[in-house]
């Protein structure tokens, strides 16, 4: 599904990503750990598009064609979502609104019918049902005065209406109360599915506790240093970065 | 559309207010013209006030159909005498001293004890320099809806609004401005707020050769409350100026100002505004903000947004920005499928949603 080789990339001048390969499996559940600015949330914008990076060598296929020529609204409606670390407020635009316009572009490049709002308020009221988020959200703002854990809710809300193929998901657990965790790993494993795959990026076990992953990572400084099952998190959880990497 | 002020004008006599034009000419002789020099048009090109518009015909204050509740009337010259006197001598606001050496028409309008009411005014100006006085009398428990509507031809016009908002009543402002390139505009409002008594109010604004809205507020009892929402967007050469003050006059009082700018081509745009917390207003809670979307290279925006505590236990805050659509929102959007044209669009659009939602009778 998505194969990364070799991949390099930079933020204005300084390099970040150092060489990465990896590959995504449909159906899998990948974590990525590592110790703060190992480049986790470099990787996840990197696959998403974001026009801050780039890419100095490598490449990323995504679903056997070059993902790196599409820019992000093309890789987002073909099927990629990145939930933020630290979502955007955007005042003045109705989350309800964004999320139809969102899903619409969606559709649009499948060569679907647009939904009109009438068309497209059950399908969001039953998903914000099952994110478990009061249906005041849907008219509010789009994240605009949200606290940290509503806005990490809302992307996972976002993942659910969307209904992407490759789900990555930066940091979504970090602060989250343990309530609103739970909320959240029920979201990303009722998501979780055989013709679709997630990449979580997380510092803790917790989240881990709650969705399995197939396999987990370790980035340092711009590569992967090593792979294995989730035991591998357990050992980090209990030994730390160093240990593992030493 | 009634002409309820004009009509209840003559009433009083045509000399009623000819003493008061005299004296605020004379003001405004003593005053002078305004210029960038002067500390509160320091942002303002006042080359335009120099010339004297052509005289036209027909201005006037109409009250639209479906007002309900509000009793309007002339302004009666004995009511506001003594205070009008006290406040021509202490201003030194050529916008209000106009609005009296000009004086073209004046009206009362007032919610009574506990009543509920709405009104639209349109203030019209096609053409000629004309002042008008508005006195809005909003009495204990009362809750009202006022819209108030500037239409300004090639025209000059000076507008000053005493708003009373008595102990326990609510007051809702929807201020519009409609009018074309030529077009002055210097409004003044000075709004009084009584304990547990709130006030909300929001101006959508689109500039001309010079127009400058001037708010006072002054929360005088505790529980009183004031917020504010201000919206300009400008394009061409027009441009639109916002002076705030609010005085927090006493403690467990609270206001909290938002206003943002839109500018395009080369239009120019400016929020000067200041927040007074008295000595002893402990408990005060006030928050102002000024965002600055330029759409243009050519564009200018100016901001001084305030703080000026004299009291020890405050919550106050202030910031403000200028600059273009924000790259990380476009992104975000772009992130969920929307092309960055329609990203843009919607970002630019959602800047001034923020402020036009909270209009719910008129829609600038």
């Amino acid at each position: 599904m998505l194969t990364i080789t070799n991949l390099h990339a930079r933020v204005d001048d300084t390099p970040i990503l150092n060489g990465i390969d990896l590959h995504i499996a449909t159906g899998e559940v990948h974590a990525i750990m590592g110790p703060n600015g190992s480049g986790k949330s470099t990787l996840a914008k990197v696959i998403a598009g974001h026009p801050a990076y780039t890419v100095t060598e490598g490449s990323i296929t995504w679903k056997g064609a070059d993902l790196l020529a599409l820019p992000p609204e093309e890789r987002a409606t073909g099927g990629i979502f990145l939930g933020f670390q630290y979502p955007v407020e955007v005042p003045g635009v109705n989350n309800a609104e964004f999320l139809r316009l969102a899903y619409n572009a969606r559709r649009k490049a499948r060569g679907e019918a647009e939904l009109k709002t009438a068309e497209f308020a059950p399908l969001l009221a039953t998903r914000i049902r099952q994110a478990k988020m009061d249906v005041v959200f849907a008219e509010r703002d789009l994240n605009a005065g949200f606290s940290g854990g509503q806005k990490k809710r809302n992307e996972i809300l976002q993942m659910t209406v969307l209904e992407p193929e490759l789900a990555l998901l930066d940091e979504t657990d970090s602060g989250l109360d343990i309530d609103a965790l739970k909320i959240v790993a029920d979201g990303i494993n009722t998501f979780r599915r055989a013709d679709r795959a997630i990449i979580l990026i997380t510092h803790y076990q917790r989240l881990l506790d709650l969705v399995r992953p197939d396999r987990v990572h370790v980035l340092a400084k711009g590569r992967i240093a090593t792979s294995g099952d989730r035991t591998l998190a357990e050992r980090i959880e209990a030994d730390g970065f160093e240990a593992v990497l030493a | 559309m009634a002409h309820v002020a004009n009509a209840a004008n003559a009433a009083h006599g045509a000399d009623s207010w000819e003493a008061l034009r005299r004296d605020a000419a004379a003001r405004a002789a003593t005053v002078g013209l305004p210029t960038r020099a002067s500390e509160a048009w320091r942002y303002v090109d006042c080359e335009p006030l120099a010339s004297e518009p052509a005289p036209a015909s027909a201005p006037a204050i109409a009250i639209r159909p479906g007002a309900t509740g509000w009793k309007t009337a002339p302004i009666d010259p004995a009511q506001v005498r003594e205070r009008w006197t006290k406040a021509l001598q202490e201003t030194s606001d050529i916008g209000q001293i106009w609005s009296w050496s000009r004086l073209h028409e004046t009206l009362h309008l007032q919610l009574p004890k506990s009543a509920q009411g709405y009104l639209h005014c349109r203030i019209d100006t096609p053409g000629g320099w004309h002042g008008y006085r508005i006195l809005v009398s909003v009495e204990r428990g009362a809750v009202g809806s006022l819209v108030i509507e500037y239409a300004v031809g090639a025209a000059r016009a000076c507008t000053g609004i005493d708003v009373d908002v008595a102990q326990g009543s609510s007051l809702t402002v929807e201020e519009i401005q409609s009018g074309d390139d030529a077009a002055q505009l210097l409004s003044s409002a000075n709004i009084t707020v009584d304990r547990d008594a709130q006030v909300t109010w929001t101006s959508a604004w689109r500039g001309g050769t010079l127009v400058r809205a001037r708010q006072d507020v002054r929360l005088t009892a505790s529980g009183a409350s004031m917020d504010f929402a201000g919206l300009a967007r400008v394009a061409g050469k027009r441009q639109a100026h916002q002076y705030l003050r609010v005085a927090h006059v006493i403690g467990d009082t609270r206001s909290r100002q938002l206003v943002k700018n839109v500018i395009d081509d080369t239009a120019r745009a400016s929020f000067d505004g200041l927040i007074h917390v008295a000595k002893g207003a402990d408990r005060s809670d006030a928050e102002q903000l000024n965002h600055n979307l330029l759409l243009a290279p050519g564009g200018r925006a100016d901001t001084r947004p305030q703080l000026d505590i004299h009291a020890d236990e405050v919550k106050a805050a202030h910031g403000a920005t200028v600059g273009r659509p924000e790259d990380e929102q476009i992104t975000y959007l772009r992130t969920r499928g929307l092309d960055s044209e329609t990203a843009r669009t919607l970002v630019q659009q959602g800047f001034s949603d923020e402020i036009l939602h909270r209009f719910r009778h008129v829609h600038p």
